[in-house]
């Protein structure tokens, strides 16, 4: 499933990121295929996603979780 | 010798480099970006160390303005040393970097910090078989509580004696440093190199992730599960909770709208507070300066233009303008080492990006109602220089400081102008400026941030923030906004304004207002405090009146923030807000006379 469909307290991994543009800056922050993400919260009206990786908390947009292909852990 | 300090963003770099060294000073400040290499001196053992401390990075390799002045400044310098400071707590994502620092081939010493924090998270770190994996001394150290302090300087000061340090033996193949500036060339050069989707390619890429990034990812996971050790039962903490509410999408959005709330009560309030004391103390120096130059000079033009200026450019700056800069700083310092300053954007992104802009516009532009002066430099939290000058344009000609609104409303009751259409022409043109300029410059859509944990503030971060953000007012503002007052000065002393009092026809046509009204809304749009004084003594009409006050409420900023536009966007972009001032003030007295209503 994709991360914008999330719920919070969620846990899942990622599989696949669509798309190559923001690949490189997912990597900084440590998203990358295999990684394990934890949803904290969803602003509403398409807003962003708060989330954790590891002990890291990073906020993402809507439409940049819309190409991050996730599965439940 | 050169040592340089490299880390992600919030490893704790300003706190590290505030407890080694005494004072820090700027060495290049990136003119656009936030973006600053700062520069310290360390005496060890009868030598003085220069310890430059650069921008956050998460990796060398990307095309960030971060990456690229961090890698340049790298290979550019003659670097002794490297400390390299990872956070104990995030220790898989930080020792990428570590490996991409590895190859670079320089002596590297490892910076474990916030030991203390990773502690009270029930994380145990082996230092000793890190040290022994990645071939280089690994120090636990805090800031907070000194840990590690003394074994860092033993170690640099040993490095001192030997008149070196050692270079790390790898347990992990180094490219030779010839490799690595092969690499970055190609990516200095751009994105050529790209084969499409994906073959993963071995070189470095600034959008992609290579195969070597890759590598390193993986090395770095299995590092950091070998050498730390997460203890399962852990108590959430105090600020773990405040974080939560914060990051809840209302109930925080709510706290961070409160909090710009306060912070522009507490600046408007010590504004007030201030002004008396200093003007008090100011007024007979004002005077003495005053009677001093009419009297050294000839009599004649030039001597009361001086007259008036010299007063005039010293006594605004140093009665509003400093003691808002200095709570500016002191607030703008606070939001961003508790951590919150980030937040705004994630909290107000919705509607910030209606406008075009990321949603912590919000901070300088409430704190513009306060004073507009040290909004602008507020402003540098914004992502894009696109969005300052946004922002910067905004604070220009429509927000108003609260001078601005005592001013105005005193000659708003004077003459019972509709305080009514002022308003809402002022929020009219807020909303279309910001649509507007939105839409033509160009737009940035990678929303991806990290969020630094929410803290309590660190007292000698928040006194090194203010002192950097204060820096230069003394040297750079003052003398410009001394010029420039002269310079408006002349331009009002000279009369030039006067030829527009024959237009009388001209000036009822297009704004409805007397000419003599017109060349007051001149003379106040360059000196605000003016109005009073030129508007009080013409009798207007209400609906004269309404109109006037509308064009001098929405146009050019006072001169100390043309000073400070200058210092921040140049005068190229000065010259635009000003060209734009004038066109909304103008084309607003026209609307406004063909819809009110007689």
């Amino acid at each position: 499933m994709l991360m914008s469909n999330l719920k919070p307290g969620e846990k899942v991994r990622v599989i696949k990121i669509k798309g190559s543009q923001l690949e490189r800056r997912l990597y900084e922050l440590g998203i990358i295929h295999g990684s394990d993400i934890e949803l904290v919260s969803l602003h509403p009206f398409k807003g962003p996603l708060v989330l954790k990786v590891g002990n890291t908390t990073l906020a993402l947009g809507h439409d940049i979780a819309e190409l991050i292909e996730v599965e439940e852990m | 010798m050169n040592i340089a300090v490299i880390g992600n963003p919030n490893v704790g770099k300003s706190l590290f480099l505030n407890t080694i060294t005494g004072s820090r000073l700027f060495v290049s400040n990136y003119s656009g970006t936030s973006v600053e290499i700062t520069q310290s001196k360390l005496k060890i053992g009868g030598q003085t160390l220069n310890i430059y401390d650069t921008p956050g990075i998460y990796s060398l390799n990307s095309n960030s303005e971060e990456s690229n002045i961090s890698r340049n400044f790298l290979f550019n310098n003659d670097i002794d040393l490297i400390i390299d400071i990872i956070d104990a707590v995030n220790l898989e994502r930080n020792l990428v970097l570590s490996y991409e620092l590895m190859e670079i081939g320089k002596p590297i010493l490892i910076l474990l910090n916030q030991i203390d924090r990773a502690r009270s998270m029930g994380i145990k770190i082996d230092c000793r078989l890190l040290s022994r994996k990645m071939g280089a001394p690994v120090i636990a150290f805090s800031a907070a509580t000194g840990e590690g302090f003394v074994e860092l300087m033993q170690l640099l000061e040993k490095g001192v004696n030997n008149k070196g340090y050692n270079t790390a033996q790898f347990d992990y193949h180094a490219e030779s440093t010839e490799n690595i500036q092969k690499n970055m060339q190609v990516m200095v050069l751009g994105q050529d190199g790209c084969l499409g989707d994906c073959g993963k390619c071995s070189l470095s890429n600034d959008k992609c992730v290579s195969q070597e990034d890759l590598e390193r990812a993986k090395r770095a996971r299995s590092l950091a599960g070998m050498v730390s050790n997460q203890m399962d039962v852990r108590q959430t903490m105090y600020l773990e909770k405040v974080q939560a509410v914060i990051d809840k999408p209302v109930l925080g959005t709510i706290i961070l709208l409160f909090l710009a709330y306060l912070s522009f009560i507490i600046l408007l309030n010590f504004i007030e507070i201030s002004e008396g004391p200093i003007n008090v103390f100011l007024a007979p120096v004002n005077k003495i300066i005053e009677d001093f130059i009419l009297t050294a000079l000839p009599q004649g033009l030039i001597s009361i233009v001086l007259a008036k200026a010299v007063p005039e450019g010293l006594i605004i700056p140093f009665t509003i303008i400093m003691p808002a800069m200095l709570m500016v700083s002191l607030l703008m310092a606070v939001l961003e080492d508790t951590g919150l300053l980030p937040r705004y954007s994630v909290a107000l992104e919705r509607i910030g990006s209606f406008f075009g802009v990321s949603g912590q516009a919000i901070i300088p532009l409430s704190l513009g109602f306060g004073c507009r002066t040290p909004a602008i430099v507020a402003t540098r939290v914004m992502p894009t220089e696109a969005q300052r000058f946004i922002i910067i344009t905004l604070l220009s000609i429509v927000i108003p400081c609260a001078a601005t609104l005592g001013i105005l409303a005193s000659v708003i009751s004077a003459f019972h102008a509709s305080l009514a259409v002022i308003v809402l022409t002022m929020l009219a043109i807020l909303l279309i400026l910001a649509s507007v300029l939105s839409r033509i410059m160009p737009a940035e859509n990678e929303f991806i941030y990290e969020l630094p944990p929410v803290r309590i503030p660190v007292g000698s971060n928040i006194w090194s923030k203010i002192r950097i953000r204060f820096s230069g007012f003394f040297t750079e503002v003052l003398p410009l906004l001394l010029i420039m007052s002269i310079g408006i000065r002349a331009l009002l002393e000279s009369g030039a304004l006067e030829i527009f009092r024959g237009m009388e026809q001209f000036t009822r046509f297009l704004f409805g207002i007397p000419a003599e009204a017109f060349v007051a809304v001149l003379i106040t749009i360059f000196q605000r405090y003016l109005a009073p004084i030129v508007l009080m003594s013409l009798p207007l009409t209400p609906r004269e009146a309404t109109i006037a006050i509308t064009m001098i409420a929405l146009s050019l900023p006072c001169l100390p923030m043309m000073v400070m536009t200058v210092r921040e966007l140049g005068s190229k972009s000065l010259g635009k807000i000003i060209v734009l001032g004038f066109a909304t003030s103008f084309t607003v007295g026209i609307v406004l006379n063909l819809i009110l209503p007689h």
